[in-house]
């Protein structure tokens, strides 16, 4: 045992590190290198007014696992699948706004002819889009805005729009009056906050005998959001409608409603469409949810960047613009559900080619 | 000093022991229960109707905290014996998971042959979870911190390959409303199954070899291994009966909601930690308890519950349940300081 | 020289075949370079104190890791019950009957005396309840208060925690324990080291009970004068060999003092006491 221990005398361990670090360093040149050639190859000023062979565009989601942002895959992928185009699509596990920043400028580093983002949140994108943009790549926002408005263009949701059928709905199941119960995802989310920021103003203008309680926050997770509405049916007796702006939160909230028994009593409302929500419509758990377009979102992000590399090359810095194009969005009831209309605003958890 | 001279049916021979109230006062879980009951008593009387207490609300409460207790009995047994483990969480998710697909595929052949299935897929895949964090840290001599800090990640990539990314479709309702949300005489089944497995670790605890050797591998691995004890056999058995007890939360997870949270369980390993840690359960090992641990996990069932039912907003949530947590803490301090209270001067 | 055995009443002790604990012969330990024990020869008899002294660096503690099972001797071997033997771990030496008090005592702090005492070897319930791994306390209890009451040790109760007990009342259950669990003999490392002078005298009249109740002592140790006391025999290791070995005698402690050192005429030590 001794003999071995003494093999890994100082000088032979030193021997071993600086052959490792020699390595690495060169493992490292080497890779630099190769990337280099990459961005050498696409993007050059050699290529003026628009060569659209081998474009690489890479999309960055806010939660690559949710269906919604699956959705958003299957509707980039198969229209860069159509027009030739190698899509590759990241994003972070967990609701976490500055591990999607960091997602992005990797991604950005690697040199991609375009970048569409669905941003967890719309702050913090200052630096990282626009030094982008300067350089001729394209970057397309889905789902939310960003902040400061550095995008060629932005897709998103109308959430005024798309809420004033719930304000309908809700002033239905409650008639006019009694408590609504609202469980959202977090502070400091906008994407998360435009699902009722102005839900409950319009609430309160159109039907001024409810009582609309502050929201509380589930982080997504369909234990709390379960632990939230069992505590609102018990300390509000006249509760009438929940609010969930996410399916993982629709889902907790119908299990604690179901548990009471109060079926009857609290009707449950939602944002999204995601297949455990399709289930909820049918059963009748869930009245009504909101179904965004993802598909067509992610599908428009990729046309647009493709129609303008096709047009103006990637010499000059991009235009930014603050306009802001809608998707449409449904609003699903059980209803309402098994339509053909109703499908295309149903969220997917896999897509083709998977 | 007494003498101990003659044999008896109880260990202690002492001629002075202290009242009763001294004894209670200086027990820790005692406080940790008293807070509880200031806590509950409070509630009641705030809540409209005393709703807080009444039969619908405490239903909520015994299934809010059913796999906290599990959580927390594998963390309390894991942090005894001087080890860490954050990747329960993902334990946790993977279980569901793999349970969640089997769920799925049994759907046709009855509630009793998707329990079997569903339950065996996840307990196994706990274990195994359990099993590979076990070898980790004894066989490649790893820091358990570190070790199920990589697990966790590891583990949490494999759920995302095996349910394609996202939450598991498609689960049958049925298992929802046999077990999830089924009451036995009123009670959760849920929080049956998780009181059960709670009352079997307090047993094991007190009146098993098992239970002593995961004490003295916390309270010195070198006395340990001195005595005889075969410290890493051991270590990688609780490992993965711990990595078992998060399996059947995961189980417990699919039932209550028919679907998987993959997004989720985030802040599962570290509220575990936390409920053990103010029941009386030592961060540094070598002290368990897990009557504590019913307190602390009570204690955060009853915040979050209570709180909201009494309309507390949000913001004013996160500052008491902090006010209350430094309180819970102080009052074992408090008590510590009673020493001379204790039981032997010389 | 007196070599007591009341082997009737010892309850730890089983009188064996031979009247020594073990018979050392030849043991040599080098590590790289340096010679830590070279040709060492050493026998313990049961019922006997034998006191090794050495300054630092003599070589003490590698020698009774040799005996207990911790290094393997490089040559030379340790022979018990007339068959020489390997002990490639502490468990090994148990099993030969010898048992250690470590310096650090290897106390779990948190549990019981009643815990430690039988920390690896407990005693389980009947039946089915001793299938699925309950303890018997009760039991252990008995032989604990028998174990403790044969070497007049006195503490508050089983109950307590390792660390509330003194430092001497500690050291009392790792000698107590080690005896409990000894076939013929202990080695015990600096047992006074951080004990002040009445629990140490408290510690030296244990150690002399434990001989005296038929096991074998070996005791390690820096505190000559107290140790002497009670000794049976004196060993004295310089750089690795044995410089003195003779019944207690006369033996002073500058007698010891000197082999440690090497005053008594050894040509080599001139250079250095120049």
């Amino acid at each position: 045992m001794s003999q071995l221990t003494s093999l890994f005398t100082r000088s032979t361990r030193r021997k071993v590190a600086s052959a490792a670090v020699a390595t690495i360093a060169l493992t490292g040149l080497l890779a630099g290198c190769a990337s280099g050639d990459t961005d050498s190859g696409s993007g050059s000023s050699a290529d003026s007014g628009g060569s659209t062979e081998d474009l690489r565009f890479i999309y960055i989601a806010a939660l690559i696992n949710d269906s919604f942002f699956v959705t958003q895959r299957c509707g980039a992928e198969d229209k860069a699948r159509e027009l030739g185009i190698d899509l590759a699509f990241q994003g972070p596990t967990t609701n976490d706004a500055a591990a999607e920043i960091k997602a992005f400028s990797a991604a950005a580093a690697t040199g991609p002819d375009g970048m569409i983002v669905a941003p967890f949140t719309n702050a913090g994108w200052g630096g990282s889009v626009k030094p982008l943009m300067q350089d001729g790549v394209p970057v397309v926002a889905t789902g939310q805005t960003l902040e400061p408005a550095d995008a060629m263009a932005t897709y998103i949701t109308d959430y005024l729009e798309s809420a004033e059928p719930l304000v309908d709905i809700i002033g239905e199941l409650t008639e006019g009056e009694g408590t609504v119960g609202l469980i959202a995802t977090s502070t400091g989310n906008k994407t998360d906050s435009d699902r009722y920021t102005e839900l409950v103003p319009a609430l309160e203008e159109e039907y001024p005998d409810l009582t609309i309680l502050d929201p509380e926050y589930a982080e997504n997770s369909s234990a709390t959001a379960s632990t939230i509405a069992s505590a609102l049916i018990t300390g509000n007796p006249d509760l009438k409608v929940i609010y969930a702006t996410s399916g993982p939160q629709a889902v907790g909230a119908a299990s604690a409603i179901k548990a009471a028994g109060a079926g009857d009593r609290v009707k449950l409302v939602s944002f999204d469409s995601n297949p455990e929500q399709i289930e909820l419509l049918k059963s009748g758990e869930l009245a009504a949810t909101v179904g965004q377009s993802p598909y067509e979102a992610a599908s428009l992000a990729v046309q647009t960047i493709y129609d303008y590399l096709s047009e103006n090359g990637s010499d000059e810095a991009v235009p930014a613009s603050d306009e802001i194009t809608p998707t449409p969005t449904l609003l699903l009831t059980p209803d309402n559900v098994e339509s053909d209309e109703a499908a295309t605003f149903q969220y997917m958890t896999e897509c083709e080619g998977d | 000093m007494s003498t101990v001279t003659k044999t008896r049916h109880d260990e202690t021979v002492s001629t002075r022991k202290p009242s009763a109230i001294k004894r209670l006062l200086t027990n820790n879980t005692f406080w940790i229960f008293a807070v509880d009951i200031v806590l509950i008593v409070f509630f009641t009387i705030v809540s409209i109707d005393n709703s807080f207490f009444g039969p619908s609300n405490l239903r909520n409460l015994m299934s809010d905290s059913a796999t906290a207790l599990l959580l927390g009995v594998a963390i309390a047994f894991l942090l005894g014996a001087g080890e860490f483990d954050i990747s329960l969480g993902a334990n946790l998710i993977l279980s569901s998971v793999v349970a969640g697909r089997i769920a799925v595929e049994l759907a046709p052949y009855g509630l009793a042959v998707i329990i079997v299935g569903s339950l065996a897929g996840a307990l196994v895949t706990g274990m195994v979870i359990g099993l590979f964090n076990g070898l980790i840290v004894t066989r490649m001599n790893v820091n358990s911190l570190i070790a199920t800090l990589a697990s966790l990640g590891i583990v949490t990539g494999v759920a995302f390959i095996v349910s394609s990314g996202t939450d598991v479709t498609g689960i049958p309702p049925v298992l929802q409303d046999g077990v999830g949300l089924n009451t036995v005489f009123g009670i959760p089944l849920p929080f049956l199954v998780a009181i059960v497995i709670w009352g079997l670790a307090w047993a094991a605890l007190k009146y098993t070899r098992f239970g002593l050797h995961v004490l003295a591998m916390g309270s010195s691995r070198t006395a340990a291994d001195r005595a005889g004890l075969r410290t890493k056999a051991k270590i990688t058995t609780l490992f993965t009966i711990c990595g078992g007890l998060a399996g059947v939360a995961g189980f417990i997870d699919i039932t209550r909601f028919a679907a998987t949270n993959i997004a989720g369980h985030t802040q599962d390993s570290l509220s575990a930690i936390t409920a053990a840690v103010i029941g009386g359960t030592l961060l540094a090992g070598g002290v368990i308890s897990i009557l504590g641990l019913l307190g602390g996990v009570i204690l955060a069932v009853i915040l979050a519950n209570g709180l909201i039912v009494i309309g507390v907003s949000s913001y004013y949530q996160l500052i008491i349940v902090g006010a209350i947590l430094i309180i819970a803490v102080w009052l074992d301090h408090f008590k510590k300081g009673e020493k001379s209270l204790r039981l032997f001067t010389r | 020289m007196t070599v007591i055995t009341p082997q009737t009443e010892s309850a730890g002790v089983v009188g064996g075949e031979q009247d020594y604990v073990f018979r050392a012969t030849g043991l040599t330990k080098t590590f790289g370079h340096v010679k830590a024990i070279t040709d060492v020869d050493l026998t313990l008899r049961r019922g006997e104190v034998l006191a090794l002294f050495g300054d630092n660096g003599a070589g003490k503690s590698t020698l009774t890791k040799m005996l207990c099972g911790v290094y393997t001797p490089d040559a030379g071997g340790v022979e018990i019950d007339g068959r020489v033997v390997a002990m490639r771990s502490t468990r090994d030496a148990e099993a030969h009957g010898i048992t250690v008090v470590h310096q650090d005592l290897a106390l779990a702090p948190h549990l019981t005396v009643l815990e430690n005492m039988f920390l690896g070897h407990e005693i389980k319930a009947k039946g089915i309840l001793g299938g699925l791994g309950v303890l018997s306390r009760r039991a252990m209890a008995e032989k604990t208060n028998a174990a403790l009451h044969k070497l007049s040790i006195k503490l508050p109760s089983l109950s307590v925690a390792v660390q509330d007990l003194s430092g001497g009342q500690r050291q009392a259950v790792a000698v107590a324990r080690a005896s409990m669990w000894s076939r013929s003999g202990i080695l015990m490392d600096e047992p006074t080291a951080a004990l002040g002078t009445i629990q140490s005298d408290i510690v030296c009249k244990l150690i002399r009970t434990t001989a005296d109740s038929g096991a074998g002592v070996m005791v390690i140790s820096h505190d000559i004068p107290r140790i002497l006391e009670i000794a049976d025999r004196v060993v004295v290791l310089r750089h690795g060999s044995i410089a003195l070995n003779q019944p207690i005698g006369n033996l002073t402690r500058s007698d010891v003092v000197a082999a440690m050192v090497g005053l008594a005429g050894d040509p080599a030590d001139e250079e250095l006491t120049k």
